[in-house]
């Protein structure tokens, strides 16, 4: 099959799987798309996006050269959990990853009812949960495929679980109610 | 009077100036000995010093306050003297005596002096007896009856202040002594509140006051010195954060005058060792009269910012302390000490100046110090260190020093900026800033300054392409992200497209 090549080769549906980090306070919401050349680095609307990579460390590992669109700039890195730390041009910087998965769970924090939706399109592998159960926090509530990497989804908190919306074989896009829960008040 | 010769040096500290002392030590060829507490068990000087021997306390600053663990830990490495570095016990003369009376050197002034100085109203009374400075005051126990009077005879600007006070609650300033009465009133009424005492005294007002502190070293047979002056009036909270030699605000002879009350305030004391005497100074407002200095107090130990004299002088204070302290004479006089060229502190702290200078945490993951010419680094952490709120949060002093401030401000931004601390959130950059500040490269300071520019602290966020660059490389780091990338064209091309 033969892909046909655009500026957006990806179709709604596939969306945009924006990833989102948070530095000083603010989140910047961002993406990657991957050619034949390496990576290229979409933020917000931009369309065709940066050409980026990062040269492996040597010994220590800490000292890098990030090169956007061909231009090189030495770095120092570290990583710690979640935390991206990054020294350039003369100053320090923190960015933490929000991993979806986990501030899905932290979402489902309030009273009432909590839906809680696909982070991205993909396939259910197994809902091992029926409305009516008790679940605790960090309980499975939902195991989905996408990309061909599961992520299990699981209880910000105790709840109750209202409605189970997908069965397993289904599909779905992302945002999808996946599972609705009442906090345990 | 003379001292014992001194062969293994005992430091009664941590951090940075344990390092700072241990490095001097070791050129001298004695043999060292540290204390420390298990949280700080990675910190370099454990590995510096011939011998670590671990304290405990309540806390870990309650084992860094424990004399006599300290000195048993003295007698246990088969030390002759001990260190106190600054902070801590370094003022206690308990503990100076104890040192003595267990038959060990302690590298500082006499008990006699640290009792004088460290009793603030004493060290006053003390210095304006023997007719140097002090800010003109009204006290109010005097003579109640007068006070009013007296203080309306000192002049506006004035501070109106609880006696029982402290931290800044209950102060007031008087601009117009028509309001005088009111504020006394009113001093006294949140003195009582506050701290159960509304009796009060009053002192000039310094307008823009700049913190100016005299270096001094003393010998055991009367010889005294000063070693010019620092200027430390960039402060937050009362904690200095740059400090530099010599002061941008002093004409020549100012500077002579200042530093001579200090050396005559340090004789007059019979004072031994290394101390600093510290003025108010101030320029009345927007006029030409010349700047006025008022006594504050004397720190009777090596204060934090003792680097900035060590490079203009020329000398290793440390070294002096430790000579002095083992009997020798001073082995210079007062015209030989020169200075040269400007040089500049700066102090990183583990700390968010944005966020109202929040202390921070975390563990050192990549490290490495500036070294360009006519920059130093005293620091007193490792790889892999984890930074805890146990203690205080200063990581290291960074210093620079060049043949003009403009020079040696222009070393210090570089050295800010090849210094790599990752892990730990730090005050770096808002260092840069105020090194960047236009008020500041004129040297147009004072101790209120960051206070009217909050704007310092602050920062600004990421411009566009540096963002770009810092996602960037956060993407290629994180392997969700990239994993993400990575899957998409294989998915389009097997798949078509996900509709609707």
């Amino acid at each position: 099959m033969s892909c046909p090549r655009s500026t957006q080769p990806w179709g709604p549906g596939v969306t945009d799987m924006q990833s989102r980090f948070t530095l000083l306070g603010a989140e910047h919401s961002v993406w990657l798309s991957r050619s034949a050349d390496g990576y290229r680095l979409h933020v917000g609307a931009s369309g065709d996006g940066l050409a980026i990579s990062l040269s492996r460390g040597a010994t220590g590992g800490t000292d890098r050269v990030l090169t956007v669109e061909g231009v090189g700039t030495p770095v120092v890195v570290a990583q710690r959990d979640d935390q991206v730390f990054i020294h350039l041009d003369g100053r320090a910087y923190a960015l933490d990853f929000l991993d979806p998965v986990r501030s899905l769970g932290e979402d489902a924090a309030g009273a009432g009812e909590n839906d809680i939706r696909a982070p991205m399109p993909g396939v259910v592998i197994s809902v091992p949960i029926r409305p009516g159960d008790t679940v605790a926090a960090g309980d499975v509530l939902v195991v989905i495929e996408s990309m061909k990497v599961q992520t299990t989804l699981r209880a910000g908190l105790a709840a109750t679980v209202l409605s189970v919306h997908v069965a397993e074989g289904q599909t779905f896009d992302r945002d999808h109610v996946l599972v609705t829960l009442r906090a345990a008040s | 009077m003379t001292g014992h010769p001194i062969r293994g040096l005992l430091v009664a500290n941590r951090g940075e100036i344990a390092m700072r002392v241990l490095r001097t030590a070791r050129r001298l060829g004695l043999r060292t000995a540290v204390v420390y507490h298990t949280i700080d068990r990675d910190a370099p000087a454990v590995a510096a010093a011939d011998i670590a021997i671990p304290i405990i306390g309540a806390t870990p600053v309650a084992a860094f306050l424990d004399g006599t663990q300290i000195i048993a830990a003295a007698h246990e490495a088969g030390m002759d003297a001990i260190h106190p570095g600054y902070g801590f016990l370094s003022e206690n003369a308990g503990f100076a005596r104890a040192v003595a009376a267990a038959g060990l050197t302690f590298i500082g002034p006499g008990p006699d002096a640290i009792d004088l100085m460290g009793d603030k109203i004493r060290a006053r009374a003390f210095v304006a007896e023997r007719g140097f400075p002090v800010a003109p005051s009204a006290i109010e126990d005097d003579d109640p009856s007068t006070f009013t009077a007296r203080a309306r005879r000192l002049g506006a600007p004035v501070l109106v202040k609880p006696s029982a006070g402290g931290g800044g609650k209950g102060m007031r300033i008087v601009r117009d002594m028509a309001e005088l009465e009111a504020a006394i009133t009113a001093a006294r009424s949140e003195g009582q509140r506050y701290f159960g005492d509304g009796r009060l005294y009053v002192e000039r007002f310094v307008e823009r006051p700049r913190h100016i502190e005299v270096q001094v070293l003393g010998d055991a047979y009367g010889n005294i010195v000063h070693l010019f002056e620092r200027e430390c009036s960039v402060q937050r909270r009362f904690q200095k954060i740059v400090e530099e030699s010599p002061s941008p605000a002093l004409l020549a002879e100012e500077r002579l005058r200042i530093c001579a009350a200090a050396a005559g305030i340090a004789r007059a004391a019979g004072y031994r060792n290394a101390g600093t005497v510290e003025f108010i100074y101030g320029k009345p407002h927007g006029t030409d009269l010349a700047g006025e200095f008022y006594f504050l107090e004397m720190n009777t130990r090596l204060q934090v910012e003792h680097p900035v004299t060590e490079m203009v002088t020329g000398l290793d204070l440390v070294e002096q302390q430790i000579r002095i302290a083992a009997g020798e004479h001073l082995g210079f006089d007062q015209d030989e000490v020169r200075t040269t060229g400007h040089a500049i502190e700066v102090r990183l702290y583990a700390e968010a100046p944005e966020r109202d200078y929040a202390p921070t945490t975390g563990d050192v993951l990549a490290l490495r110090w500036p070294a360009g010419e006519g920059v130093r680094v005293d620091d007193g952490i490792a790889p892999r260190q984890r930074i805890t709120s146990a203690f205080d949060p200063m990581l290291a002093k960074i210093i620079a020093h060049g043949s003009d401030r403009a020079t040696a401000i222009t070393r210090l931004r570089r050295a800010l900026h090849e210094t790599v601390l990752l892990g730990c959130e730090t005050n770096a950059a808002f260092l840069d800033r105020l090194l960047a500040d236009a008020g500041f490269q004129a040297g147009a300071v004072h101790t209120g300054y960051l206070d009217l520019h909050p704007e310092i602290a602050q920062g600004m966020p990421p411009d566009e392409a540096t963002m770009a660059r810092l996602l960037a490389v956060a993407c290629l780091l994180t392997r969700p992200v990239t994993e993400a990338a990575d899957v998409v064209p294989s998915l389009h091309a097997a798949m078509g497209a996900w509709r609707n």
